[in-house]
């Protein structure tokens, strides 16, 4: 039982690790090609939000540890939800204002 | 007698399913509070991607944002959410000295970050790039001080549970509270992700 116990706290303590050297990674990637300018901005762009979006997904499975699991499926349903809510709130405004700008001229 | 030690073991299995069920419920209760935060930072940063787009470039230059600093405040929040998940590992040993050591690990590195955004914010308005300066330094003031007002909290709750466990021990209500606080710095994590890509990288290139 106690062997068993430690084997589930090194578990733990790996997935928390993994998570950190993770997004140390992907933190310091995005930042030393903005200080260097390896690419061109759009490259750049690009590169920055994949690495965003792999951080965060690095977040919620190793920190949050977010899972299929029966009893955690509401949380996943209500973080599906957001995102679709943060989706239209936020491209929604984008390409609002973008015709504003063309079209009230 | 028996009997009666049967009702207490069937009462105490009770009451731990009962704390269980109470914990999940109020795990989700926060859970469903920090998705409407999220709501409320895209609404955030929405106005800033239109405001930052419709400025003219030559307003925001590239110095504003000393990025080797930014870096620093990223790894310091990373290493404070490292340090809280070790919390949870400690709280779930029972161990009382390795979750108030690991507690002001967290607090100590969330007041350093805390401390140099207030530092960047001063510096700014030092040199005339105050809120009152134009839309885009309203809504970059609005978006990042929102974020560390939230640290802010984060820390005093850190000081209260602190505060907590040495008056009354590691009881399961506060047991509770530190999953909660956990799951609430690693969210403040994932928010942090996206001011650093979207305001200070987008800013810098």
């Amino acid at each position: 039982m106690s062997s068993f116990l430690n084997f589930n706290m090194n578990k733990e303590i790996k997935s928390y690790l993994l998570g950190f050297l993770f997004s140390s990674l992907l933190t310091t990637l995005p930042f030393l090609l903005a200080i260097e300018k390896f690419f061109c901005s759009e490259v750049n762009y690009i590169i920055f939000l994949l690495c965003a979006i792999s951080q965060i997904i690095i977040h919620f499975v190793y920190f949050l540890h977010l899972s299929f699991d029966p009893e955690e499926r509401w949380n996943l349903i209500t973080l599906l939800f957001v995102i679709i809510i943060i989706f239209i709130v936020v491209f929604g405004s984008i390409w609002i204002m973008f015709n504003l700008n063309h079209n009230t001229m | 007698m028996i009997e009666n030690k049967f009702n207490n073991t069937i009462l105490n299995s009770n009451s731990s399913t009962h704390d269980k069920i109470s914990e999940t419920k109020k795990l989700f209760g926060l859970w469903i509070y920090l998705m409407s935060d999220c709501i409320m930072f895209a609404v955030l940063f929405a106005v800033y991607a239109i405001v930052s787009s419709n400025i003219s470039i030559n307003l925001i230059s590239n110095k504003i944002f000393n990025l080797s600093s930014i870096l620093l405040e990223t790894f310091l929040l990373l290493l404070s959410s490292l340090s809280c998940g070790f919390v949870v590992i400690a709280m779930n040993q029972k161990r009382i000295k390795m979750i108030y050591s690991f507690l002001t690990i967290t607090f100590i590195f969330g007041l350093i970050f805390l401390l140099m955004e207030v530092h960047e914010f001063y510096e700014l308005i030092i040199e005339n790039f105050g809120p009152d300066k134009n839309a885009f330094f309203s809504i970059f003031f609005t978006l990042v001080a929102t974020h560390g007002v939230h640290i802010f909290f984060g820390l005093i709750l850190i000081l209260s549970i602190l505060y907590q466990i040495k008056k009354l021990g590691l009881t399961n209500s506060i047991r509770t509270r530190i999953l909660c606080f956990s799951v609430f710095w690693h969210f403040l994590d994932i928010i942090w992700i996206c001011v650093f890509t979207f305001v200070y990288l987008n800013g810098a290139i």
